[in-house]
């Protein structure tokens, strides 16, 4: 792989790899066996409304939402439940899990009558739908997405992130190509839901087929404007994102809400509009399935809860994966089994050999200033890795540590080979860890 | 650093899947990349100072190298630490070290020169990393004292007959006979400073690169033309002559000596432009471009300290 890397603007351009790009998204046929964890969003966990033996459907509610910073999860087969129990997650962690038998029938739950026009009905009906849907920002944030629809602050912009500035991914390309319909509906809903006046969509310049055609929609529709940025990774990330679209800047420790402006991301949008115009709650996501271990690297539209194990069996394996990553490669997540089932926040998985691993051999920092130069918040990533690995976390505070947005682009373009992101996420926590401390106290 | 977070955990050994935080993939770079990338990017000039000087300048390069490794690989033994020679920066100190010494230096002092800079001016401030000061240049500056008399000597290019260089001239006339010299490298001075074209291709490719940030050779010639100017002499003669441009783009661009934020490498660079030129028109020396940058480099800890970035300045358990 040809990695390139010069200096812009924000961010870093490198390399795409986007290969799937003009994979259209095809449905995953369900599998035997499904594992829906009750953690697939931020907040507290679902609470499991099923129960051992039960007879589930399509649409089937199997754990509620608990309190206003959650969301509910629901079976994406018809079939039994077979078991509650703790279940491998994807962020490395035991969650409680619904373990749904397929019976293979497709039998569907009633679903809620579908709302034909979004702004014929109350924001306040737009938003109890969504929750109930449990759909959450299928970015990879996996927030709730009705808790920003219902703003505490007046919101006047909406933003679409259709950036995908990770590496290889790309289903939100995919699903911007092909849910043309979904994303008007969606886009019309959360503007209505929120009351914001701008809608803009904003892409990455290295789709410009997406760019075209919402160019031309947006001449028709006239409710909704398209903004090219540039292809550089992070730009699909809030903080950068927000200020390339609308100018404002996002105070550090604060959401884009402070600054009057709503993102969600194409995937969501296109969720919320299945949950509203079809009564659909988030069943399943588009993911695209890659990597050098992968046969033939392809965009799938995947029930929620599919064993990873089963994803790739359907895709075929070249060879055995030495690492999975949920997500892009640069922020993804490895997961430790195979046995981790497909959640909402899920955009990639990625099958990966030894050959395209790289493995951190850390030497001496040259004082290079290339991750200075990188860092999208304007951080010294060097000097907070070495304040964090020398456990000065309170110097590192200081220095702005809590603001790194995780994105890995020191790490990416270190030639020291030094694991500065991995030490600043360690700081961080730890900084974070000390602030609640002193809260509580 | 922490050998911990980057550490691999091997999990579930059926599916031997390993685990490990992103990123999971990496620019193509290294440190050996880049030291071999800023090697390859000063052959044009070494192949034209062995063109002009002939063996003897091949001579001085190799001599220099190899007391900058044997240097090098004693170091590290003694200090226990792994044997990394092909990193190639040592070979590059050495490299870099012979480029201004002038070409018919006996063998045995460029030698010297390698072994002190690598020496004295890397493994004595803690090795690769941690040096203050260019080791290159503490090699030149030890020679300068030590050997005055054969480190002024400066042989004609092609006769090899010994006389002034074009810096002599340019002190007292405040411009230059032959700037189209200058620009080709055909006068006397030190072995890879006199080629002006060859110096700047190999520059403009490690900006392509993406190794050399523009700014220090941007800031260093355009300073030095502006005091030139202002000073009253001729600007292209002070930025084509003496050892102006290697500095510029080889020597005052070492990642471990140079700060590593932008506004800082500004600070930096019109600070060696400003030191060249009132060492050249006021010190007894008539070049001041080696000196210029230690002396810079020496400020570095305090131009990062002063220009480094805070994210708003206050952090989340803050004052």
């Amino acid at each position: 792989m040809g990695w390139r890397v010069w200096e812009r603007r924000k961010g870093v351009a490198m390399a795409h790899d986007k290969e799937t790009a003009g994979d259209p998204v095809r449905p995953l046929d369900p599998p035997p066996l499904l594992r829906f964890p009750v953690q697939q969003h931020q907040g507290k966990p679902a609470v499991p409304v099923v129960k051992r033996g039960d007879e589930v459907r399509i649409g089937t509610l199997l754990a509620r939402a608990d309190g206003p910073i959650s969301a509910p999860v629901h079976s994406s087969v018809s079939g039994k439940v077979k078991a509650i129990e703790p279940v491998l997650h994807p962020w490395g962690i035991w969650s409680m899990a619904i373990i749904v038998e397929n019976d293979g029938e497709d039998r569907w739950e009633e679903l809620p009558p579908g709302i034909k026009d979004p702004e014929s009905v109350s924001p306040e009906v737009i938003r109890q739908r969504v929750q109930e849907a449990g759909i959450v920002g299928m970015g990879g944030a996996m927030f709730p997405a009705a808790v920003k629809l219902a703003p505490s602050t007046p919101i006047d912009t909406v933003v679409i992130n259709g950036c995908e500035c990770e590496p290889v991914l790309t289903c939100d390309h995919r699903t911007m190509l092909e849910r043309t319909d979904a994303l008007l509906y969606g886009m019309r809903a959360i503007r209505h839901a929120v009351g914001a006046k701008r809608v803009i969509l904003a892409i990455e310049a290295n789709k410009g087929d997406a760019i075209r055609l919402y160019r031309e929609l947006a001449n028709v529709y006239r409710d909704f404007e398209v903004r090219a940025l540039p292809a550089r990774y992070p730009y699909g990330g809030e903080r950068v994102l927000v200020p390339a679209v609308t100018g404002r800047k996002i105070p550090p420790g604060r959401y884009p809400d402070s600054v009057g402006v709503v993102v969600h991301n194409v995937a969501t949008v296109a969720a919320i509009a299945d949950a509203l115009r079809d009564g659909i709650p988030l069943i399943r996501r588009p993911v695209t399935v890659a990597g050098a271990a992968v046969a033939k690297p392809c965009n799938l539209m995947i029930p929620i809860g599919t064993p990873l194990e089963d994803v790739l069996k359907a895709v075929g394996l070249r060879e055995r994966p030495r690492e999975i990553v949920m997500g892009g490669p640069m922020m993804g997540i490895t997961v430790a089994s195979d046995d981790v089932p497909v959640i909402k926040g899920t955009s990639g998985v990625l099958a990966r050999t030894e050959a395209e691993l790289h493995h951190f051999r850390e030497s001496a920092c040259l004082r290079c200033g290339r991750c200075v130069d990188a860092c999208p918040a304007g951080l010294m990533p060097t000097m907070l890795a070495r304040l964090s690995s020398r456990g000065l976390f309170d110097k590192a505070d200081e220095l702005g540590a809590t603001e790194c947005m995780e994105c890995g682009l020191c790490s990416y373009v270190c030639p020291a080979d030094l694991p500065l992101t991995q030490l600043i996420r360690m700081g961080k926590r730890e900084i974070i860890k000390k602030a609640r401390a002193g809260r509580g106290a | 650093m922490a050998k911990t977070t980057a550490q691999i955990v091997e999990t579930d050994p059926g599916a031997s899947l390993l685990v490990s935080p992103g990123p999971h993939i990496h620019a193509p770079i290294s440190t050996q990349s880049a030291m071999l990338t800023v090697i390859a990017s000063l052959l044009p000039a070494a192949g034209v100072a062995v063109y002009l000087f002939g063996w003897p300048a091949l001579g001085v390069m190799v001599a220099s190298i190899a007391g900058a490794m044997i240097t090098e690989a004693l170091c590290l033994w003694a200090r226990k630490r792994p044997i990394l020679l092909w990193d190639g920066s040592a070979a590059l100190t050495g490299l870099l070290l012979a480029f201004t010494l002038p070409p018919q230096l006996p063998l045995w002092m460029a030698f010297l020169g390698g072994v002190v800079g690598i020496g004295i001016g890397k493994h004595a401030f803690g090795g690769l990393g941690s040096n203050p000061f260019n080791p290159a240049l503490v090699g030149r500056a030890f020679l300068t004292v030590s050997f005055a008399a054969p480190m002024s000597t400066w042989p004609r290019p092609f006769d090899g007959v010994t006389g002034a260089t074009p810096l002599v001239e340019i002190a007292a006339t405040g411009t230059y006979s032959d700037l189209w010299s200058l620009v080709t490298g055909a006068t006397g001075g030190s072995l890879g400073e006199t080629s002006a074209v060859a110096l700047v291709v190999g520059g403009i490719a490690l900006i392509l690169k993406g190794i050399v940030d523009w700014r220090i050779p941007v800031g260093i010639i355009g300073t030095t033309a502006i005091f030139a100017l202002l000073a009253g002499v001729d600007p292209i003669a002070h930025v084509l002559s003496g050892g102006l441009l290697l500095g510029a783009f080889f020597m005052a661009t070492d990642w471990v000596t140079s700060p590593i934020t932008r506004k800082g490498k500004w600070i930096f660079a019109v600070g060696i432009g400003v030191l060249t030129m009132v060492i050249r028109l006021w010190a007894a020396a008539p070049e001041g471009v080696s000196f210029a940058i230690l002396l810079m480099n020496g400020a570095t800890p305090l131009i990062n300290m002063m220009t480094r970035p805070k994210g708003s300045g206050k952090g989340v358990n803050g004052k």
